[in-house]
């Protein structure tokens, strides 16, 4: 059965569900070469000038600058704590591990709002308010849950017995992790820092409770600027962000074999 | 090299003891294999004495250094997983010079010992390959090159063979046997292929419920096993159940057997084990032979199975060649099994199996 073609009829209606999902995609990304100060489709003229508007912007350069950086301070502290959870939950023989998987893997089904002003309330109580590490706490809370799943995943697909011949044949249990099992478990590793900075990189709902004006990422920039009318300007970041997406994707694709964790 | 003793070793998870006061020696040189069912608690004493496992109580030596609650890094052994457990993402040489670099061995000695354990195996030339490339028997003989390359002090096999399919294991069993004969390593072997033990070994040890029922040479072991459970588990045996009498086993309808040694008082119930293969099928009556018909026949190629009815009720399984006359024996016919007397083995019965 699973190597039958599908009909043609079933082909046609999937071309359109594809074709009406990624329709938003292909407006932003049309809009966004409009040299009208509005939106409109098709396009009026062909212009690059609202990229090279946004990218001169400060205010957009420092949300950039600021989104990046949470992303990647966020996913690498994620893979560190989110790999070194996994280990100790899957290897060592720890007393309600069940319920401290389900604890950390929670921030996936509680709606990020309620994270939000959570993290808000307590950051207010302990006095941290505004500082730019309680932004990468609350994102590392919301990202580890991807890495977990991936760890948890590659080490469960790994046979102990690799690593138990590294230690017999003399590595110490550090050493053992770090040549044998740490790169065979990357590829899961690697889809999961995609998911958690890609988790990161586009959060609203729990940034928004806890940046200050100043630590402003790129999703609530968009995110106000659409509240004050769409201009191209905003669908020029959107393209950029599709095409940095696409990139890293492929990228990920041809080193880690991305797909097959998907 | 050195010898390898454990002292008292029990291994309990909770309240369950999966070892149960293990003790035994192995000399310098010397091949010893634990040979018993799943579960019996082999492997675990293996674990045990590579360091992935901690005993509860009890003492590991290996020569004259204690290495009970040593890590597997400190211990200097080698051990053959039975899932090969290769470094996938290592080339054959990396995976056979992964001991060795740990030993701080590098450059042009390091590559002539890896090469030469390469050569050992017989696997000379494949040092570029992944594990991936190569067949299962290959994959083995490359754990094995891992396993020797940094000479350790003793080498230790959990179930080598079994993931190989019959005709290859044959093939290895040998490659094992030459290896060892070469090295002369002290060595532990687990397994729960009697062939394989008995083959291999200068002693085998046969576990059953965490306790070694009997560890001897393999040919005391078959001729002479200690108890019930050793006299059942190697061979092929049937099991008959008789009474002293007179220095013979008495079956009952008159029938007896005189077995070479019975150290057994006169009157006490007795187990006979006989061996299928230790039993000749005549067509005709002598001194001794117990009288039967047969009751079944079954015909696997090389060999003829008879199950033969004796005069008392009890039924025995026979193996005849194919070759010989008596393997066209028919369901129905007379028939007359001679057993050397030293192949009789009788034991109380009752007693631990």
């Amino acid at each position: 059965m699973s190597d039958m073609k599908p009909t043609l009829p079933i082909s046609i209606v999937a071309l359109l569900v594809v074709a009406f999902l990624q329709v938003p995609v292909l407006v932003v990304v049309l809009t966004s070469f409009s040299e009208t100060s509005y939106l409109t489709i098709p396009p009026q003229g062909w212009t690059l000038k609202w990229f090279a508007e946004v990218l001169s912007d400060p205010v957009y350069l420092r949300a950039i600058w600021n989104s990046v950086i949470l992303a990647v301070s966020s996913t690498l502290l994620s893979l560190v704590l989110g790999v070194a959870a996994a280990y100790a939950l899957f290897r060592k023989a720890i007393p309600g591990s069940e319920a401290i998987t389900a604890l950390l893997m929670a921030p996936l089904i509680v709606p990020s709002v309620v994270i939000g002003v959570a993290m808000l309330q307590y950051v207010t109580l302990v006095g941290l308010r505004g500082s730019f590490l309680v932004l990468i706490v609350a994102h590392v809370v919301i990202t580890v849950p991807y890495i977990l799943r991936s760890a948890l995943a590659s080490l469960s697909g790994l046979d102990v017995s690799v690593e138990e011949a590294a230690r017999v044949l003399g590595a110490d249990g550090f050493t053992a992790f770090r040549l044998v099992t740490l790169p065979l478990i990357k590829p899961g590793l690697v889809a999961g820092a995609l998911f958690a900075f890609v988790t990161s990189m586009e959060n609203v709902p729990v940034t928004i409770f806890l940046a200050s004006a100043r630590q402003t990422t790129l999703p609530i920039l968009i995110f106000s600027s659409v509240e004050m009318g769409v201009n191209p300007g905003v669908a020029a970041i959107s393209t950029l962000l599709i095409i940095a997406t696409v990139i890293v994707l492929l990228l990920a694709e041809r080193w880690a074999g991305f797909h097959k964790f998907v | 090299m050195s010898n390898l003793s454990l002292r008292n070793i029990v291994k309990r998870y909770g309240k369950t003891e999966v070892v149960r006061n293990a003790s035994f020696q192995i000399a310098e040189g010397e091949f010893v294999s634990l040979l018993g069912p799943s579960g019996c608690g082999k492997t675990t004493i293996l674990r045990m004495v590579a360091g992935l496992l901690e005993p509860t109580e009890g003492q590991i030596m290996i020569g004259e250094r204690e290495v009970t609650r040593l890590p597997p890094n400190k211990r200097n052994i080698g051990l053959v997983f039975q899932s090969y457990a290769l470094f996938p993402h290592m080339t054959v040489f990396e995976n056979v010079a992964f001991g060795l670099r740990r030993k701080g061995e590098s450059g042009k000695p390091l590559e002539e010992r890896v090469n030469a354990a390469l050569e050992m195996v017989r696997l000379g030339g494949y040092g570029a390959r992944f594990p991936r490339q190569l067949s299962g028997g290959q994959q083995q003989r490359v754990s094995m090159a891992r396993a020797i390359a940094p000479r350790p002090s003793i080498l230790l096999f959990d179930e080598p063979l079994s993931n190989l399919d019959a005709k290859l294991r044959d093939e290895m069993q040998i490659e094992l046997k030459r290896l060892q004969q070469e090295l002369r390593i002290t060595t532990l072997f687990v397994t729960h292929d009697q062939a394989e033990a008995l083959s291999l070994s200068d002693r085998v040890g046969v576990m059953h419920g965490g306790v070694i029922q009997q560890l001897d040479r393999p040919e005391e072991i078959y001729h002479r096993p200690a108890n019930a459970f050793v006299a059942s588990f190697i061979g092929k045996p049937n099991r008959l159940q008789g009474r002293i009498e007179a220095g013979t086993v008495a079956l009952g309808a008159g029938l007896a057997l005189r077995p070479e040694r019975l150290d057994l008082p006169e009157g006490s119930a007795a187990e006979v084990f006989l061996r299928q293969e230790a039993i000749r099928v005549l067509r005709a009556p002598e001194p001794g032979a117990l009288a039967g018909t047969v009751a079944l026949r079954a015909f696997s190629g090389p060999q003829v199975q008879l199950v033969v009815r004796l005069a008392h009720g009890a039924e025995i399984v026979v193996e005849v060649p194919s070759a010989e006359d008596t393997a066209s024996l028919a369901p129905g016919e007379a028939v007359y099994l001679a057993i050397r007397p030293r192949d009789i083995i009788v034991l109380p019965q009752g007693a631990a199996s």
